[in-house]
């Protein structure tokens, strides 16, 4: 009963910092707002009002948008943690988010006048050939592989993404904007790509939330899952169908964002233990949390330029990434 | 005496093919030049301006390519076989990323940038030592000293952290200087000219004939350090001064070659395939697989586009990280 109390409150503590960040996020900026604009554009909303209409239709879909890729990327980490019983999996550092983007650039060079909505799912498709290699590399070796090959082969799926994306951009003489765009900003996110993304990703959330109990036996050894009778090919089907949608609509909103499906769920084990019908919606939360943070500093650290908010994550993620390598030696 | 032989046919057919390649790559290019006309310019006939595109430009091209393709494969070499991980490279210690930041911090911040052309290269190499250090320093462990895989993970990591702060410097740049850069990060050989080659000789032949004293010390890492150990081998300060000499020899290379990876990851595996793991015979095949192998991807380069050309480590990348993949699979 304490405990639950406990996981309770923290759920709560929470969403308070998450709601308070969001009402920040609305305020704050390359145009400041008072507190009255902020309230009468939720409630007393007139179209005619400059400041209220920046809050209604650049600020809210931008800072959902940061909510719900938070989400999605710590929840997307947090799997493949499981499934690959790594605690280094993430989304960016094994190439997934690279085979999207490579996708999108093709996107960019031979049809830029893609609509969005294709673009995700070729993004989509792209998060898949990656995702699908470095499953088949990890699970086609007969022994278990350590964290330290899997992260390495996840920077050559990365590299060997990153270099033909890198070849088209040259060839085809992409824009800087591009580079932009591979670090991660939530700037262009609108509320038409809200409405059309957004779905699949609190879907693909909530999928997730039911396969929690499944997720556990996960962490039992291979042949004690065996000796259960249970059969985890399905789980593991299932939580890679996740991550790629997960991720490839994230990388497809806002670019090759790293380390926070890294950093999220270790976190959120550390609060809530290790079951994951607790882990994983605090994994959500804490998600949220971190990318709406992020692109608050984004924004206000030197404004009006934007910073892009992947730079602010990895200043967080990769002394975190270090203290990992450096916590556990015997394991890696 | 069989491997002798075997390491002879070897070499010989690589020179012969070196040859060939070395005779495509000089008639390619915006102005093509026959093996004719090559042939009158060796018996001192030939018009001025082919005289002046062979000497000039593509010969000391070609020099770079198979110096530099050399240089990072023995580096690579060097490290696999100090720190006993087939999987080592180089590029995973933060040399590309380090060595690209201070190219863009030159690019963004010195103006009078023909009159420092020299500036760059030293630049160059002071990025890749400094990140180098900071690798080592962020992988030091009081108890245990500097693991192997630690110290590949953080570089890993590291190196995502640079290539953030490259974004953020990136979009300080005008577009031409970030074109260049863009090329710079993606390998291309662009320290095409004598003085560059003078300037940096010194360095390799220094770094190249300490190595290769240092090959019986480079066996005895295959035994295990216990062994070595007992033989007398004081194998951690062994392996400081060996990894020392291989970033030097990497980060010279980088710095008039750009951001090339994947070179010192596959010859040395391939050499260590077809000779076996004996120094003496291993480092010289491997060397000249690597000076083979960039030189073949760049005249590929140039043969795909004359009028962009495709930076070598693009191309490197794309057949090099298949080749790691299947690499990691056969490791235990």
């Amino acid at each position: 009963m304490n405990r639950r109390v406990k996981f309770s409150l923290q759920v709560i503590v929470g969403l308070v910092i998450l709601a308070m960040l969001l009402l920040l996020s609305v305020r704050y900026g390359a145009n400041q707002n008072s507190d009255a604009t902020v309230f009468n554009s939720f409630f007393h909303y007139d179209s005619s009002n400059v400041d209220q209409r920046i809050i209604r239709d650049i600020r809210l879909p931008r800072v959902i948008g940061a909510m719900l890729i938070g989400a999605a990327l710590a929840v997307s980490g947090g799997l493949m943690q499981s499934v690959t019983k790594n605690p280094m999996a993430d989304s960016g550092l094994l190439g997934i988010n690279a085979g999207a983007a490579f996708m999108l650039t093709l996107c960019f060079t031979f049809f830029p006048k893609m609509s969005t909505l294709n673009t995700t799912v070729f993004s989509v498709i792209g998060a898949g050939i990656a995702a699908s290699l470095v499953f088949s590399i990890s699970s086609m070796k007969k022994s278990q592989m350590s964290p330290t090959m899997l992260v390495l082969s996840g920077m050559a799926i990365s590299a060997f993404f990153t270099a033909i994306s890198e070849g088209i951009a040259l060839v085809a003489h992409l824009k800087q904007d591009l580079a932009f765009w591979h670090f991660g900003g939530v700037s262009a996110v609108s509320w038409a790509q809200l409405y059309r993304l957004g779905p699949w990703i609190i879907i693909g959330l909530i999928a997730v939330m039911f396969m929690a109990s499944n997720l556990n036996l996960l962490t039992l050894s291979d042949d004690t899952i065996k000796s259960l009778g249970k059969n985890t090919m399905a789980i593991r089907l299932i939580s890679l169908i996740c991550v790629v949608v997960l991720s490839g609509i994230s990388v497809s909103l806002v670019g090759a964002v790293a380390f926070v499906g890294l950093i999220i769920p270790h976190i959120a084990k550390f609060l809530v233990g290790t079951n994951n019908k607790k882990v994983i919606p605090m994994t959500i939360i804490l998600g949220a949390d971190l990318t709406v943070l992020a692109d608050l500093i984004a924004r206000t650290i030197n404004p009006p330029n934007e910073t892009p908010f992947g730079i602010i994550i990895s200043l967080v993620g990769v002394p975190f990434f270090i203290y990992l390598a450096r916590k556990d030696s015997s394991q890696i | 005496m069989t491997k002798r032989i075997k390491l002879t046919t070897w070499l010989v057919v690589l020179c012969a093919l070196m040859l060939v390649l070395a005779v495509i790559n000089l008639n390619t290019g915006q102005m093509s030049i026959s093996p004719s006309q090559i042939m009158n310019l060796i018996i001192g006939k030939g018009s001025y301006d082919s005289q002046l595109v062979i000497f000039d430009f593509r010969l000391p091209r070609i020099t770079v390519t198979l110096v530099v393709g050399f240089a990072l494969a023995i580096a690579g070499n060097v490290l696999q076989s100090t720190t006993q991980n087939p999987m080592a490279d180089t590029s995973f210690l933060g040399i590309n990323s380090g060595a690209g930041i201070a190219v863009m911090l030159f690019m963004a911040l010195v103006k009078n940038q023909d009159a420092n052309l020299f500036l760059l290269p030293t630049m160059a190499l002071g990025g890749a030592l400094l990140s180098t250090v900071l690798v080592f320093a962020f992988s030091y462990k009081k108890d245990t000293g500097i693991t192997p895989n630690r110290l590949l993970l953080t570089g890993v990591a590291l190196a995502g952290l640079y290539s953030s702060i490259m974004v953020l410097l990136t979009l300080k740049l005008s577009p031409e200087n970030y074109q260049f850069v863009m090329n710079w990060l993606a390998g291309s050989i662009w320290g095409t000219s004598w003085e560059y080659i003078v300037m940096l000789l010194p360095w390799f032949i220094i770094c190249t004939v300490f190595i290769f004293s240092k090959t019986r010390t480079l066996d005895t890492f295959n035994l295990g350090d216990d062994v070595a150990q007992s033989l007398g081998v004081n194998l951690k300060r062994e392996r400081i001064v060996l990894i020392g000499a291989a970033v030097i020899l990497a980060g010279v290379s980088v710095s008039i070659s750009g951001g090339i990876g994947f070179i010192g990851l596959i010859t040395p595996n391939l050499a260590r395939r077809v000779i076996g793991f004996k120094h003496s015979q291993q480092l010289v095949l491997s060397g000249v697989l690597g000076s083979f192998f960039l030189l073949a991807a760049d005249t590929v380069g140039k043969l795909i586009s004359t009028t962009s050309e495709i930076p070598v480590g693009i191309l490197v990348a794309i057949i090099g990280a298949p080749y790691f993949v299947y690499i990691l699979m056969r490791t235990k």
